[in-house]
């Protein structure tokens, strides 16, 4: 092999491999942002079926396990207890994460119902996308929200 | 050949031993033919970096719909719960302009699946169609609820879920006994028994005692009182002769049809108590003592065979064999009540056996025979009834025996269990069923 030729060689794999790499990060954050989805989503259904467990019963005796929030910013309370309190970082693998419940009181009304024996559960789970760097996003997130009503038993 | 203590490989080492043994130089012909692969090898190289990258790049574009195809199935699973939570609610609020009414033909909109309900607040606007319809029996309801996420109308992908649940009210299970002691067999009457029915006539005027068999009086000092009796005279007998129970019964009614007894509580009523015991952890089975030493807890109490299945009826075959049939004996101190009074659903698929002064408000429903032997104040605000099933235990001689008691009908208090059992609908155990699409 003539040196001129490996020269040539090396120059148009340098070329095609510099092609391909500056597409991985762009992929990168393709699966990454697929993880983080997944994750948030997995996140907010295990925060909802722990709501769903909670015991909300007309008795007697009556049982409110599930609480009110007070405003669309506040964590549901029932009596002086916090019931579901906000987690705005969660640990071990899921740093990065925060997550909130709001329960929604229907006596103000939802979906054409005004009745406090039904309520309206929203569980959101907040991220901070990867830039194609592989870094934190300085700014901004995203959220997978789920909701549902719970019916007093 | 190759001699020992000399190498013909010399310095090409080991690519010379690899070669059996041959010294080539460094321009051999073959090295000579590699001229002009290098071009080759490189689009080679290139070749298979672009298919690892193409594969990649297939990936990334994939994972993020998967993971926003996972989001939309789990927001349309909760917009279908939210459509069965809405049924609940409509169930258990039948006067509400949004209700639905205790008793229907087809349940009114939306609850009819005509309307699709959207659910304010999610993310991406989503909503449910839910259907209730009646369901095996005058307790059960059937909720279909099919969620959207988003909307059954958006453009674009579109998850749908669907939900299948029977929703039961533990309260409707309990019919009204017509008598205050209910006997499928026959019935004896211990002294001093007083049996009264006039006091409440809200679910209508009901007997004192009512007998498949015959009713006989042990001693003296029995007072039976029926609510729609002569309220100056006790103890009146009237024989049905095999028929329904007479328009003017008396206070006791003897020989009724076995249709009579269509109060008494089917396998699938007993299948629903069943599941209810077990949730809230009252569920017993085999011979069961209460006394002080384990008081009865308030609410309904089941008490099975030892196998868990029913008892077989009468003269129906296989028969249940008597020692898997459940046994339960009350005793001192089992109402550990502050006011030592038990209230609740007694359900026993064998025999009862009440041998307490305590007083009891509820319903006592035992599949086998029954007998109340309670000196003292002690007695029954409610009804207790028996199927008749199995042997029954001596001295008592009959299906059902009753001495030294005082029991008064109430029907709010068979009704509720004494105020204990809830009267709101809630999701039978075991009924959920979830499907994907529609």
């Amino acid at each position: 092999m003539a040196i001129a030729e490996i020269a040539v060689a090396a120059a148009v794999l340098a070329v095609g491999l510099v092609g391909v790499s500056a597409a991985f990060p762009s992929l990168g954050y393709a699966i990454q942002e697929g993880k983080q989805l997944s994750t948030a989503t997995f996140l907010a259904t295990q925060r909802l079926e722990q709501v769903r467990r909670a015991r909300w019963e007309q008795g007697p005796p009556a049982v409110d396990e599930l609480g009110v929030s007070t405003s669309r910013l506040a964590a549901p309370m029932s009596g002086a207890v916090t019931t579901f309190p906000d987690e705005p970082a969660l640990p071990g693998s899921y740093a990065g994460y925060s997550r909130s419940v709001r329960i929604a009181d229907c006596a103000a009304g939802c979906g054409g119902i005004a009745r406090g024996d039904l309520r309206q559960v929203t569980v959101s789970v907040t991220y901070r996308p990867m830039t194609a760097g592989g870094g934190f996003a300085a700014a901004g997130s995203r959220a997978a929200t789920i909701t549902m009503y719970l019916a007093q038993r | 050949m190759i001699r020992a203590g000399s190498s013909p490989c010399g310095e090409l080492g080991a690519i010379c031993r690899a070669t059996g043994g041959e010294a080539r130089p460094s321009r051999h012909p073959m090295a000579r033919g590699q001229s002009g692969s290098a071009f080759p090898i490189t689009a080679l190289t290139l070749v298979i970096v672009s298919a690892v990258a193409m594969g990649f790049a297939t990936m990334a574009a994939t994972e993020p719909t998967i993971a926003h195809n996972q989001l939309r199935t789990i927001q349309a699973r909760a917009l279908a719960e939210a459509g069965v939570e809405r049924a609940i609610w409509a169930l258990n609020n039948p006067d509400d302009r949004l209700g639905i009414p205790p008793a229907f033909a087809a349940a009114p909109a939306p609850y009819d699946g005509s309307q699709f309900v959207i659910v304010p607040g999610a993310s991406a606007p989503g909503g449910f169609r839910v259907t209730v319809a009646n369901g095996a029996t005058s307790y059960e309801r059937t909720i279909t609820a099919l969620g959207w996420a988003p909307g059954e109308s958006a453009s674009g992908p579109k998850a749908v879920q669907k939900i299948t649940v029977t929703a039961l009210n533990a309260r409707l299970i309990v019919r009204d006994p017509p008598a205050a002691v209910a006997v499928r067999g026959d019935l004896h009457i211990g002294a001093n028994t007083v049996v009264d029915a006039r006091a409440d006539r809200s679910c209508g005027a009901k007997v004192a005692t009512l007998s498949l068999g015959q009713t006989s009086f042990q001693g003296t000092g029995q007072d039976l009182r029926g609510a729609s009796d002569d309220a100056t005279r006790r103890n009146q007998v009237t024989d049905a002769g095999g028929g329904a129970v007479p328009g003017a019964p008396g206070d006791a009614v003897t020989n009724v049809a076995p249709a009579a007894f269509d109060f008494l509580l089917t396998d699938a009523d007993l299948n629903a108590l069943r599941g209810l015991a077990r949730m809230r952890g009252t569920y017993l089975q085999g011979a069961v003592i209460f006394d002080a030493s384990r008081p009865m807890p308030d609410g309904l109490i089941f008490i099975d065979t030892v196998s868990g299945r029913n008892v077989t009826a009468e003269r129906a075959t296989p028969a249940t064999a008597d020692i898997d049939l459940a046994s339960a004996i009350i005793g001192d101190g089992a109402a550990a009540g502050p006011t030592g009074t038990w209230s609740g659903w007694l359900i026993v698929n064998g025999s009862v056996s009440i041998r307490t002064d305590a007083r009891l408000r509820g319903f006592v429903h035992a599949q086998g025979s029954l007998s109340y032997e309670g000196p003292g104040t002690g007695g029954l605000s409610g009804a207790m009834v028996s199927g008749g099933i199995g042997p029954v235990p001596p001295p008592a001689g009959g299906a059902g025996a009753a001495s030294d008691i005082a029991i008064a009908y109430d029907c709010e208090a068979v009704r509720t269990g004494g105020g204990t059992v809830a009267g709101r609908w809630a999701i039978k155990t075991g009924s959920y069923k979830e499907s994907s699409g529609s």
